[in-house]
C-alpha cells in the first residue's frame, strides 16, 4: 500500500514537472508584432517589435511548429536596425524569432505592411498641393461702444484649378456645438508621433496608421467647394482649435490629386472701447467730383468770339476798301 | 472815318478775347498737364503697393502691412477695374487735395472690411480717375485690395444717378457683406454716378 502511493506521488510529480518544463523548450505561438517593409525590388524587411538593439535569429516556415526550422541570425539594415530579411519570391505564413531560448511566433498575413510608394505619399501627404496657409480676414462688429475686430485664418490654394474641400474637427474647445473626428484626431496625432518616432517599427507603424486614416477621411468626406480656391477658418471657431482639412483637385468629375492641411485657429478679438469724444464725421452731401465746365464753357465762347470778330474785321476792311 | 473807328473797337475786343482765350486756354492746359502728372505719380504709387507687398510676402514670421503715404495721406489700398482699364491707388480722406490728385475714401471702414465703403473720384474728361466710369455696365469686375496683400472681387449690381443730396447710398445695409460704392460727377457737378458692387 505504502509503496503504490508511493509510486503514485512519484508519477504525479514527474508529471507535473514535465508539464512546466517543456513549453520552455518550445513555446507555443503567442503572435509578436513585427511590421513588413515592401521594397520595390520584391524584397520584403520585417521589423520586429523592440527588437532593434536586439540580436536575434529568425526562420520561415508555411507550419506553425518551429521544430526543424532552419534559423538564421539578424543583420543590420541601413539604419543599424536587426532585421530579418525576406528574398524576393520567397513566401511563409510564420516567422519564427529567437533570442537565447525563446522563440516566438509571428503569423505574417496578421501583420502589417507598407510599400516604400506607399512610404513616400505619406512623407509628401502635406506637399501635394500648394497652398498659403498665413493669410487671415478681419471683420468688425459694434457691441454698444465696444468695436470687436475678429481675424479669422484662412488656407489659400495657390495651385490652379477646381478644388474641393472637407473640414475635420480635432480639438474642440467650441464643446457645445462639434463632435471631434476620431479618426481625424489619430490622423493628427499619429503625425506628432511620426516626427518623434524612434526606430523604424515605430516609424513604419505611425506612416501605416496614417496611411489608412487618410484613405478614409477621403473616402468619408462630405466634399465642399473651395470658392476662389479659399478655404476659411470655421466662423465659430475659438482660438487654438485644431482642424484638419482634406483637399482634392477635381478635373472632369475625378479626382486628380488630394492633400491634408492642418488649421490650427487663431481667432483674435480685440475689443476697443470707442471714445465719446472721438470726432464723428456727419455726412450730408455727397462730394463733388467733376471738373468745372464754365471753364471749358467759356473758352469755348471766346474762340467762336475771335473767329466772329475776324471775319466780321475782314467785311469791314473790304467795305472800307470799296 | 466810322468805318476806321469799327475796325478800331474790333481790333481792340479781338485783342482782349485773345488775352482771355490764352489765360483761360493755358488754365485748361495746365490742369490737362496736372491730370497727366497726377496721372504717371498713381501709377508708380500702385507699382509702390505692390513692390511692398512682394516684399512683406517673403517675410513668413510677421506678417506686415503696406504703409505709404501721398502728399501727406494715408494709402489705404488698391481699386482696380480691369474693363475701364483704371488701377489707383486709395487715400485715407477725401479732400480737396486728395480729389485733385487720386481716388479717396469718402466713407466707410477700412479696404475689404465688412460693410460699405464708398470711394470717390473725379470724372475728369481726360479719362482719368473716375472719367470712364459711364462706360461701366452690371457684372463688370472691381478688385480691391488692402494693406495686407490681400485682393478681393466685387462684381457691380447696381448703376444709378442720384443728386448730391442723397448720402442714403453711403451705409452699410447688411454687415455681413463686403460692398464698394462708386462716387463720381454727372452732368456738370448737378448730379452724381453712384456705382454699386458686392463681393463674389
Amino acid at each position: 500500500m505504502k509503496k503504490s502511493v508511493l509510486k503514485l506521488t512519484s508519477l504525479l510529480l514527474i508529471t507535473i514537472f514535465a508539464i512546466t518544463i517543456i513549453p520552455i523548450a518550445v513555446r507555443a505561438a503567442s503572435n509578436s508584432d513585427g511590421i513588413i517593409l515592401e521594397k520595390a525590388n520584391g524584397e520584403k524587411i520585417i521589423y520586429v517589435k523592440d527588437m532593434k538593439t536586439t540580436e536575434f535569429k529568425y526562420a520561415f516556415s508555411d507550419s506553425e511548429d518551429s521544430t526543424g526550422a532552419t534559423f538564421v541570425t539578424a543583420s543590420k539594415d541601413t539604419n543599424n536596425e536587426f532585421v530579418a530579411f525576406m528574398e524576393k519570391g520567397t513566401s511563409a505564413k510564420y516567422m519564427f524569432v529567437q533570442v537565447e531560448e525563446n522563440t516566438n511566433t509571428i503569423e505574417l498575413a496578421k501583420q502589417k505592411s507598407i510599400t516604400e510608394d506607399e512610404i513616400k505619399e505619406v512623407e509628401k501627404l502635406t506637399k501635394n498641393i500648394g497652398v498659403e496657409t498665413t493669410g487671415s480676414e478681419s471683420s468688425i462688429s459694434k457691441d454698444g461702444d465696444t468695436t470687436i475686430t475678429t481675424t479669422n485664418g484662412k488656407i489659400t490654394i495657390t495651385d490652379e484649378g477646381s478644388y474641393e474641400y472637407q473640414i475635420f474637427e480635432v480639438v474642440d474647445k467650441n464643446s457645445s456645438t462639434k463632435t471631434p473626428n476620431e479618426t481625424a484626431v489619430d490622423l493628427y496625432s499619429q503625425l506628432a508621433k511620426l516626427e518623434n518616432a524612434e526606430g523604424m517599427y515605430n516609424k513604419l507603424l505611425a506612416e501605416i496608421t496614417i496611411r489608412d486614416d487618410f484613405k478614409s477621411l477621403i473616402e468619408k468626406a462630405e466634399w465642399k467647394e473651395a470658392k476662389k480656391n479659399e478655404i476659411k477658418q470655421p466662423s465659430d471657431s475659438q482660438k487654438d482649435e485644431v482642424f484638419v482639412v482634406v483637399i482634392r483637385e477635381v478635373k472632369d468629375g475625378k479626382t486628380v490629386r488630394t492633400d491634408v492641411q492642418f488649421m490650427t485657429t487663431g481667432r483674435k478679438d480685440d475689443e476697443g472701447v470707442e471714445k465719446t469724444s472721438k470726432e464723428v464725421t456727419k455726412r450730408t452731401k455727397l462730394p463733388v467730383t467733376g471738373e468745372n465746365l464754365a471753364l471749358y464753357l467759356v473758352f469755348g465762347v471766346i474762340i467762336l468770339a475771335i473767329i466772329i470778330l475776324i471775319v466780321k474785321m475782314r467785311k469791314a476792311k473790304q467795305d472800307e476798301e470799296k | 472815318m466810322k468805318k476806321s473807328k469799327k475796325i478800331l473797337v474790333y481790333k481792340i475786343l479781338l485783342i482782349i478775347l485773345i488775352i482771355a482765350g490764352s489765360i483761360i486756354g493755358g488754365m485748361l492746359f495746365n490742369k490737362q498737364r496736372e491730370d497727366l502728372v497726377y496721372d504717371a505719380e498713381n501709377k508708380e504709387l500702385v507699382s509702390l503697393f505692390h513692390e511692398e507687398i512682394k516684399e512683406n510676402s517673403k517675410n513668413d514670421k510677421e506678417k506686415k502691412k503696406v504703409e505709404l503715404t501721398y502728399k501727406g495721406y494715408n494709402v489705404i489700398g488698391l481699386i482696380e477695374i480691369p474693363s475701364i482699364d483704371l488701377e489707383y491707388p486709395i487715400l485715407n480722406k477725401t479732400t480737396k487735395t486728395t480729389m485733385a490728385t487720386s481716388i479717396s475714401r469718402f466713407s466707410g471702414g477700412e479696404v475689404n472690411e465688412y460693410g460699405n465703403i464708398s470711394l470717390a473720384g473725379h470724372n475728369n474728361y481726360s479719362g482719368t480717375m473716375f472719367g470712364k466710369n459711364k462706360k461701366l455696365k452690371n457684372k463688370d469686375k472691381i478688385f480691391l485690395t488692402d494693406l495686407s496683400g490681400n485682393t478681393i472681387e466685387y462684381e457691380i449690381y447696381d448703376i444709378f444717378v442720384t443728386n448730391p443730396d442723397d448720402v442714403t447710398i453711403l451705409e452699410t445695409k447688411d454687415k455681413s457683406i463686403r460692398e464698394v460704392t462708386l462716387i463720381t460727377c454727372k452732368n456738370g457737378r448737378s448730379e452724381r454716378l453712384i456705382i454699386k458692387a458686392k463681393e463674389v
